[in-house]
């Protein structure tokens, strides 16, 4: 069925003639080119400070060094911040509410920490591993997530429970295994050392030494550990976890020589799967020392020694690490953390945003996008408040004066104050019943809300569209090769998702939690490469869309003709000579903002080419920079008979030649260009226009379009039909406030929609077949 | 060509407000010059090429049905048997095989060897499927592909490259430029049973140059198209011509291009006759034997297929100058009146639906008798363009689109956007009520 999709080039959006061509030189502009222009960048919101952005790092009471940190994420995201003092007060508590010496499985608990003097304020993870070296066979351990805004921590505390939680599953989970096995074995080491005792005592040839090892102790060890290994039998196997570790491990396997983990003891760890099994069982005396990832699988058949000292603790050994401990879920549990910064380390605003966004972001054939971000979804519905982002990242850019805060449900003010300590600037809030149970109740509703307002996002089915878009994509028009090949980039792209798509199982599974749907959003936003407005517009950089648009209005007078072109789905070409590649490359990116539609959006903008354009071509790629040949004529790239559907840009000679715009919101946001500085809080502003531009297009989609109030039976001619069918969609377009210029656009957002909207049932029919 | 450079060639009204081809489909599988389209029916196109290629297409989505792959070498011809039990089509081509395909299942039933020739022409002679096939020979098949007769023509170098059928089981056939009569014949022999062979019945060598088209106008004529721009209509009774039209003196022009040749023939209601001639075209009313459309520079090159599209509102016309044109009188654009009010048809002269003839001239057939020997000249309403080769034929949906095919390769279809939002609207409706989008 592929190759019938493959060949067909399905739908040509509206090849509009040039109604009249607008033509426009610009010699009045005293301008230096854009690229010797200042580029205003972000500024660091935040006050000079000791660590530069949000960072995660995983800590360790060590018995023998007291407490120490383990892992930073990123790895030198803590800048000049003492690590080492923080580490020692957040574990110096004793959190461990036990105090019995019976060994006892102990639960995860959660912390927050705030400092308000020094503005230094962290959720705190405090989970607790297994190590039959350690005193009391625990080894306390936690994770941390250090930020200096509170208000990101107390909104998105139930987010980041859930997902820390997780991660400490990982590492927990596959810690128990091999703590059980290495108490099995040590069981069946003192059974071995019991009855060669026995044996010894009837030969009389045993001479007890002076460690304690008595058949006696020996009989009491291994009560001590039988009830140990009753406990962990209690554990409740999670199947799930177990099939994605073998999983992991068996990927370890096929391509151990291809990973290279970042960290250091990671490093460690697969050094350690490097060498032989056999010939390490035999290096090391210890025989619970082993790393070996098979012992997931326990098929090394297993000799018992003779038990030299009942003490297992060995104080002139370290430790083994915490990769030792888990083995793959420790390898499993820092990629995740490291996701998980991704996520959590943008700005508060892009995460509140984002999750009121969610229901957007998936890219179902009903999201309409323009500019890779997601407007509004026709079935789900539209969901932000203009408000919300325009005073969020807008007009008042400040980040410091967050206006966000009174959209939270959490007045985290008082929260906090009200755990304000008494003996010291540093404050914790310990005990709190919605902070130290694992899944608070409260967590459950969000969870509930989340859910639902997902829908059959979250299903399976949708799942399957989206990467059969992918693979029509590249597979229509692979004879055509451009400058940038969407195969490399998904190529590169892989990786990532061979991660993320491991989750795919996690997403279906009973327990749909919220932050599955996070993942799942977060998994899904890779892949179609729709962002979130709130994502994208903290960190715009140069060749993200949008990036430098306020020089572009301010320099180019015919912005809202271009503009009207991209946003009524005529193609455009900025032509130019090969010497201005990479100003076109950057106008490119810019102008990408104004591109309607998801679908390919790796294809329908291509930042330079030299490749002449085909009719074929036309039908998918809607901007594009254009190698002009510097001694051949120009018709050789761009054949007379193309320049009748696009427009062009010449830039050398600073023209275009396009339809004319005669609307207003274009003119609208063209003209409060002066009233802005800077990208962002201009990008906002034209964010919200073009939402209510969308938000008017849904409109027209479900009142005009497919209520069947466009259809009429006309028993006329074809033009009289056409002109029955335009004066009433102008009148319907003009009650609800749009002007007859902008009507085409608003005609062709629709458009992207049903198109959209068919092609993925077109799949499924094929799929189907 | 100096002396056309020199004319002056119409171009399209600025904004094209009466072209209904609005938004256009690129097809891009055949991977060498489209030049052949069939309709199987409404809803399916043929195309077939160069690169041996035969592809059924959905005319409504614009989907692959069927690729009927098999022909090593370019395609000759096509042909739909029609009145059959199954939907079958035959396809020729150069690599001396023809091929039976049901197009139904896309599958090849039957691959025809035994004439050992290249054939270029196929015609159907009868409703139980026997066909005929031109070339270097001429052989009679029956529907199963099963050859019933082998002909060998004598004293004839080139091969039969045209063949129209007319009554009484008779074929007309053009090689360069003779033209030949055959009939069928039934005869019976006590050993084989009743037998169909094929007899000559007249040999009408030497028109002045070679025939360019065949085409059937009634029982009792037809016509035929030359290099040197003579159109003939002849007698099917006693193989004489009839009639002679257009015929030129100099007719070879500078450099041999034969500005005046017949590309193509197009016959309406038996009686109007049109014709591709060189870069442009003209139309001949049989009852008063004059011509009563002429447009001399309609391209900028030769004009290769006529014919009338969206339901006879415009004669369209493709060449070799990457466009197709579309003719006519502007149409009745104007709004019916409010609901409530039946709507009067206001201007008369403007055409509405199923008037070609009214499109052309703003007259109807009848009214056109009365003003005999006046030539109209049709305005140019529209222009589609998009290929950048020769566009070699077009086949016409009405308001579902118009296939184009070209020496690029590609088959673009021409659409009306209006017609196809509505028609989106319907299936997006469709699936949404029945749950299938979200």
């Amino acid at each position: 069925m592929y190759s019938v999709i493959g060949h067909q080039a399905m739908f040509a959006a509206g090849y509009e003639r040039v109604q009249s061509n607008y033509y426009m030189t610009q010699s009045s502009i005293h301008s230096l080119p854009s690229r010797l222009c200042p580029v205003y960048g972000r500024q660091n919101s935040w006050k000079k400070g000791i660590f530069p952005d949000d960072f995660i790092f995983v800590g360790e009471f060590s018995e023998l060094e007291g407490p120490k940190p383990l892992e930073i994420i990123p790895a030198d995201g803590h800048g000049e911040f003492d690590l080492n003092q923080f580490v020692v007060r957040i574990m110096s508590v004793d959190y461990q509410t036990s105090s019995s010496h019976v060994f006892d499985l102990v639960d995860d608990t959660q912390v927050v920490f705030t400092d308000k003097k020094s503005g230094i304020y962290a959720y705190i993870h405090h989970f607790t591993l297994y190590d039959i070296h350690a005193r009391g066979y625990v080894r306390p351990f936690c994770m941390a997530f250090v930020t200096k805004d509170k208000h990101k921590l107390m909104s998105m505390y139930k987010q980041m429970l859930i997902e820390f939680n997780k991660v400490s599953e990982y590492f927990k989970y596959s810690n128990a295994i091999l703590f059980k096995k290495d108490l099995e074995t040590y069981q069946s080491d003192l059974q071995f050392t019991k009855e060669s005792l026995e044996w010894k005592h009837k030969e009389e040839l045993y001479q007890q030494k002076d460690n304690g090892v008595t058949e006696d102790a020996i009989q009491f060890v291994q009560t001590e550990i039988s009830e140990i290994l009753e406990k962990l039998d209690s554990l409740e196997k999670n199947d799930k976890l177990e099939k994605r570790l073998k999983k992991y491990e068996k990927k370890n396997h096929a391509c151990k020589k291809n990973l290279f983990p970042d960290s250091a003891s990671l490093n460690e760890m697969d050094l350690s799967f490097k060498e032989d099994s056999t010939m390490k069982s035999e290096k090391r005396s210890a025989t619970f020392s082993e790393t070996d990832y098979s012992r997931l699988n326990s098929s090394i058949e297993y000799q018992p020694k003779l038990v030299q000292s009942l003490n297992l603790r060995k104080f002139d050994q370290p430790l083994r690490m915490l990769c030792e401990l888990c083995e793959l879920g420790a390898k499993e549990g820092l990629n995740r953390l490291r996701v998980i910064h991704q996520m959590f380390g943008r700005h508060l605003a892009a995460l509140v945003v984002e999750d009121l966004e969610s229901v957007l972001m998936a890219p179902s054939p009903s999201l309409l996008t323009i500019g890779g971000c997601p407007h509004v979804n026709v079935i789900n519905g539209i969901i932000l408040p203009k408000e919300t982002i325009h005073e969020g990242l807008g007009l008042d850019a400040e980040f410091t004066v967050n206006p966000l805060r009174r959209l939270l449900k959490w007045h985290s003010e008082e929260t906090l104050d009200s755990y304000k300590s008494v003996d010291s600037h540093w404050s914790e809030i310990v005990g709190d019943e919605r902070f130290s149970s694992p899944r608070p109740s409260n967590a459950s509703s969000l969870v509930e809300t989340l859910t639902t307002a997902q829908g059959n996002v979250a299903s399976d089915g949708i799942e399957r569209s989206s990467v059969q878009f992918e693979r029509e994509s590249t597979g229509s028009f692979e004879n055509i090769t451009f400058e940038e090949s969407s195969l490399t980039e998904s190529e590169i792209d892989n990786e990532v998702n061979e991660y993320l798509d491991k989750d795919r199982d996690v997403v279906t599974s009973v327990r749909r939690d919220s932050n599955h749907i996070i993942e799942d959003m977060w998994k899904k936003k890779r892949k179609s490469e729709t962002r979130s407005f709130a994502d994208w517009s903290t960190a715009i950089l140069p060749l993200s869309s949008g990036y430098n648009i306020h020089s572009f209005m301010c320099q180019n007078e015919f912005s809202p003709h271009v503009m009207y072109s991209l946003m009524s789905g005529r193609p455009v070409i900025i032509l130019a000579t090969s010497g201005y590649e990479t100003v076109v490359r950057q106008m490119v990116a810019t102008l990408a903002l104004f591109v309607p539609g998801y679908s390919f959006p790796s294809q329908s903008v291509i930042p330079w080419s030299y490749q002449p354009i085909k009719m074929p071509d036309l039908t998918r790629i809607k901007l594009i920079g254009l190698c002009k040949p510097e001694r051949r004529s120009t018709s050789r790239v761009l054949p007379h008979s193309i320049r009748a559907y696009v427009s062009i840009y010449y830039y050398e000679k600073n023209t275009l030649v396009s339809p004319c715009y005669q609307g207003g919101v274009l003119t609208t946001i063209y003209n409060k260009r002066r009233s802005f500085k800077r990208d962002e809080p201009y990008l906002s502003y034209i964010h919200c226009e073009l939402l209510q531009l969308a938000s008017k297009a849904e409109a027209f989609y479900h009142t005009f379009c497919i209520s069947g109030a466009s259809h009429e039976t006309l028993p006329f001619n074809i033009f009289q039909m056409c002109n029955v069918y335009n004066s009433k969609a102008m009148t319907f377009c003009k009650n609800i406030g749009v002007k007859e210029g902008d009507f085409p656009i608003i005609q062709y957002l629709t458009e992207v929609i049903k198109v959209q909207q068919m092609k993925q049932c077109q799949l499924f029919q094929n799929e189907g077949k | 060509m100096t002396e056309s450079s020199e004319v002056n060639i119409e171009a399209p009204p600025p904004g094209q407000p009466h072209n209904p081809y609005t938004e256009a489909v690129v097809l891009k599988r055949h991977n060498d010059i489209v030049r052949l389209l069939h309709k199987l029916d409404n809803n399916r196109c043929i195309s077939s090429g160069e690169d041996g290629l035969v592809i059924i297409w959905d005319v409504k989505s614009g989907s692959v049905l069927h690729v009927l792959e098999g022909h090593t070498l370019p395609i000759t011809c096509v042909l739909v048997l029609e009145k059959q039990t199954e939907s079958l089509l035959l396809t020729a081509a150069s690599d001396k095989h023809i091929r039976l395909w049901n197009t139904d299942t896309g599958m090849c039933v039957q691959v025809i060897t035994e004439h050992d020739s290249s054939v270029k022409c196929l015609v159907q002679l009868s409703e139980t499927g026997v066909f005929c096939s031109g070339g270097e020979k001429l052989c009679l098949w029956n529907n199963q592909g099963k050859l019933m007769y082998s002909y060998t023509r004598e004293g004839q170098e080139a091969d039969i490259h045209l063949m129209i059928k007319i009554k009484n089981e008779r074929i007309i056939t053009a090689s360069d430029k003779d033209i030949v009569c055959y009939g069928i014949v039934t005869s019976t022999s006590e050993e084989r049973g009743s037998v169909k062979e094929i007899r000559l019945i007249k040999y009408v060598p030497h028109n002045r140059e070679p025939i360019r088209s065949l085409v059937s106008i009634s029982e009792s004529c037809f016509a035929s198209g030359s290099l040197d721009g003579a159109i003939i209509i002849w007698s099917t009774q006693t193989m004489t011509p009839s009639r002679i039209f257009n015929s030129v003196q100099d007719y070879e022009g500078e450099d041999k291009l034969y500005p005046y040749s017949i590309q193509s023939l197009m016959v309406l209601e038996e009686r109007f006759l049109f014709a591709a001639t060189g870069c442009g075209f003209c139309g001949f009313d049989l009852h008063t034997n004059k011509i009563f459309i002429k447009k001399d520079n309609a391209h900028y090159s030769k004009v290769l297929h006529l014919e009338f599209v969206m339901e006879g509102l415009f004669l369209a016309t493709c060449s070799e100058d990457c466009t197709l044109r579309l003719w006519g009188m502007p149409p009745n654009c104007d709004l019916p009146p409010e609901s409530g009010q039946q709507w009067q048809m206001t201007d008369p002269t403007k055409p509405t639906v199923g008037d070609p003839i009214r499109s052309l001239t703003g007259k109807s057939s009848d009214e056109l008798k009365m003003c005999s020997g006046q030539v109209f000249s049709p305005p140019l309403i529209g222009e589609l363009l998009g290929h950048y080769g020769p566009i070699k034929m077009f086949m016409d949906y009405g308001k579902d689109g118009l296939f184009t095919c070209g020496g690029d390769g590609l088959i673009i279809v021409w659409k009306n956007a209006i017609l196809q939002s509505l028609q989106r609207n319907e299936i997006v409706r469709n699936l949404f009520y029945s749950g299938e989008i979200s």
